[in-house]
């Protein structure tokens, strides 16, 4: 317990704040750019056109639906997307998730700074809240697909929240707020 | 014969103390242990908890088959239309959650086999709804629906079922985390207060220990400290009884007195009488010889005299023979005898005699030998320069003092001139000035005898002052001795 707490205390912001170093720097060891994407902070967003994966509310200043953003597919994936690889915890085998940053997204939907936390809700109901300061520390992916398949709702998507649970220092935590069945994300 | 004093740091462990240092090694080797298998403990624990993981599937699984139910209700009694959508997501997403949970739990029959079962049900769901979408007409969705409503009861209760048996498992896996962990702290107290029990006793045992080796050293100490005592009271004895056998021995130096100064006294009278009768008979260079014989026999019995004076006073048969006399005209007469010691015409010897000097009570012939002694003395050892014989009298003590500008006292002889045959510069003195070096040890014995004293005071080069004391009234007052040298 207390060795953890140390690490915690200690070793986490480290290795975090190495992380930050790195994705800053544009050459993370975490993750690797697929496509640099078109929408970019700024950018309007262009209302969906499709089915909608995802929708963003909340403390937000980029909206194309009512006081929402909406993403079908095509939109979302044409932000930044990227890619890593994790041991997945549930299927417990090597899988390559593909998709947009969460702090990506937060940005192309003009959260302001002030923003604490992403409320991650799912089809089924299920909810986690997300600290922003996990968005600082880790590349907290929004999965649009799995091994390079879009995935179904019976694959755990349109949509799925995916962390680096081979690096995370609280798998637990990490776990739990790896929303699957993602419909909702709201910002505030 | 005697024991030395062990140094302490060669303290040897008693048997008690052995065993406790094993059993606090070996309670901190278990302590160790145990810190380790405490972890272990708490990885157990925690798996145990992680086992919640299984628990929050399972109850996900038990809320989408509900959910999938109220799906398939809505559907049946309220949908007017084939829609279908809100059946087949909530199907959609049930599927995900047991697709994952079985994945999760793989390996764990306890849980993939009843997942499986529920899956397997669902199965059959899907054709009915299969069924029912082939031929979505009002009578086949009451059939149907009744149909659906029957697995969807048995999935339920399969999976309320599995969830409560896990529930019962989890909350039985805590429990016992738990009380293993408590278990766990009370044995970890139990050792660690034995482990302070332990250490505490090592160190009580090595301190009593260290005591009692002090103790013991204590004890040597003072053992060797009344064996010094005891060497020192032997010391003290032996002098006591030398000091009774130089008592004996002066008695018997005092008691032989006559008998040695007897024939001596024959031997310089009948030698007087034959230098007188030979005179001019016998060769001038025999009566020589007679004068030779005679200085000779007079300087013995000078020495004899002393010897016996000495013998006689550590015998305690000198008298103090007390009377009335004028102390001023006594210092005026010994002044009167040493004069012609006096080297002429370098010396001056001087009295000062103060006025209004009482008459004093003591023996005069004492205070004579005494006061002669310490004018020849002065006499003797000074060249030139002066002589000084002063004579005062304060709080019922006559003071008298001789002091000279001769070759003065050492500091170092100054402590050691009134003991026997000690002399200032013991080589060269006897052989310049001559002398037994007894007279300063008669003198004082002397002035003891009458209850006074005799202090010296002495620059080395610079002249000495000797002076004596006596009190006014012999017998008048505390005497300084009792008689006898007190050496």
């Amino acid at each position: 317990m207390r060795a953890k707490t140390v690490f915690h205390a200690f070793v986490a912001p480290i290795i975090a704040l190495i992380l930050v170093g790195c994705s800053l720097g544009g050459d993370s060891s975490i993750y690797e750019v697929v496509e640099p994407g078109s929408i970019s902070p700024g950018d309007a967003v262009p209302a969906p056109a499709n089915d909608v994966v995802l929708t963003v509310s909340g403390d937000i200043s980029v909206t194309n639906v009512d006081d929402t953003l909406a993403f079908d597919l095509d939109t979302l994936e044409k932000l930044k997307l990227v890619e890593y690889q994790v041991d997945d915890p549930w299927l417990k085998e090597r899988v390559t998730y593909t998709g947009v940053l969460l702090s990506d997204l937060l940005e192309v939907a003009g959260a302001p700074d002030t923003v604490r936390e992403v409320m991650a809700l799912a089809l089924d109901g299920y909810a986690a809240p997300i600290p922003v300061t996990e968005l600082e520390s880790w590349p907290v992916l929004v999965a649009t697909q799995s091994n390079g398949e879009h995935m179904t709702i019976e694959n755990s998507g349109p949509t799925r929240i995916i962390f680096p649970y081979d690096l995370h220092s609280d798998v637990t935590a990490a776990r739990n707020m790896s929303v699957w069945n993602l419909e909702t994300l709201e910002i505030r | 014969m005697r024991e030395t004093i062990p140094p302490l740091e060669t303290l040897s462990l008693t048997r008690t103390q052995i065993a406790l240092s094993i059993g606090t090694g070996l309670l901190l080797l278990l302590l160790g242990a145990l810190v380790v298998v405490g972890n272990l403990n708490i990885k157990a624990a925690n798996s145990a908890f992680s086992a919640g993981y299984a628990l929050t599937d399972l109850a996900q699984i038990e809320r989408g088959i509900l959910l999938l139910r109220i799906e398939t209700e809505e559907f049946v009694e309220y949908l007017a239309g084939p829609d279908f959508r809100g059946v087949d997501r909530q199907r959609a997403l049930l599927e995900n959650q047991l697709r994952l949970a079985i994945s999760e739990a793989s390996g764990n029959t306890r849980l993939t086999e009843p997942l499986t079962d529920i899956q397997n049900d669902l199965v059959e769901f899907d054709e009915i709804l299969d069924n029912l979408k082939r031929d979505p007409t009002p009578g086949n969705i009451a059939v149907s629906g009744l149909q659906l409503e029957d697995v969807l009861n048995d999935l339920e209760s399969d999976a309320k079922f599995l969830y409560n048996s896990e529930e019962n498992r989890f909350f039985t896996n805590i429990a016992a985390a738990l009380r293993t962990q408590s278990g766990y702290q009370t044995l970890l107290l139990a050792m660690g207060g034995l482990f302070i029990v332990f250490s505490m006793g090592l160190i009580i045992s090595l301190r009593r220990s260290v005591n009692s080796e002090l103790a013991r050293a204590y004890h040597l100490l003072e053992e060797e400290n009344r064996e010094r005592l005891r060497l020192f009271e032997e010391a003290q004895q032996a002098r006591a009884a030398a000091e009774q056998a130089n008592h004996a021995k002066s008695a018997y130096l005092a008691s032989m007195s006559h008998e040695i100064r007897t024939p001596l006294n024959a031997i310089i009278g009948f030698t007087r009488i034959v230098r007188r009768r030979g005179a001019g008979v016998l060769p001038e260079k025999q009566v020589e010889n007679l004068d030779k014989v005679l200085v000779s026999s007079e300087h013995l019995l000078g020495l004899i005299n002393t010897i016996l004076d000495i013998a006689k006073i550590e015998s305690g048969r000198m008298e103090v023979q007390p009377s009335t006399f004028d102390a001023a005209k006594l210092v005026e007469e010994s002044a009167t005898t040493v004069q012609p010691m006096i080297k002429q015409g370098q010396v001056e010897l001087k009295t000062e005699i103060e006025p209004e000097l009482p008459l004093v009570f003591s023996d005069q012939e004492k205070i004579r030998q005494i006061l002669i002694n310490l004018l020849s003395n002065a006499a003797k050892f000074t060249h030139q320069g002066q002589i000084t014989v002063s004579a005062c009298h304060q709080d019922q003590v006559l003071a008298i003092s001789v002091s000279d500008t001769g070759i003065g006292i050492s500091e170092e002889a100054l402590g050691r001139i009134f003991e026997e045959f000690q002399q200032a510069n013991g080589s060269t003195t006897r052989q310049e000035y001559g002398g037994t070096g007894l007279g300063l040890t008669i003198s004082r014995s002397l002035a003891h005898l009458l209850g006074g004293d005799i202090t010296a005071a002495s620059v080395n080069g610079g002249g000495s002052t000797f002076k004596l004391t006596v009190p006014l009234r012999y017998g008048v007052g505390k005497p300084h001795l009792e008689g006898g040298l007190g050496i």
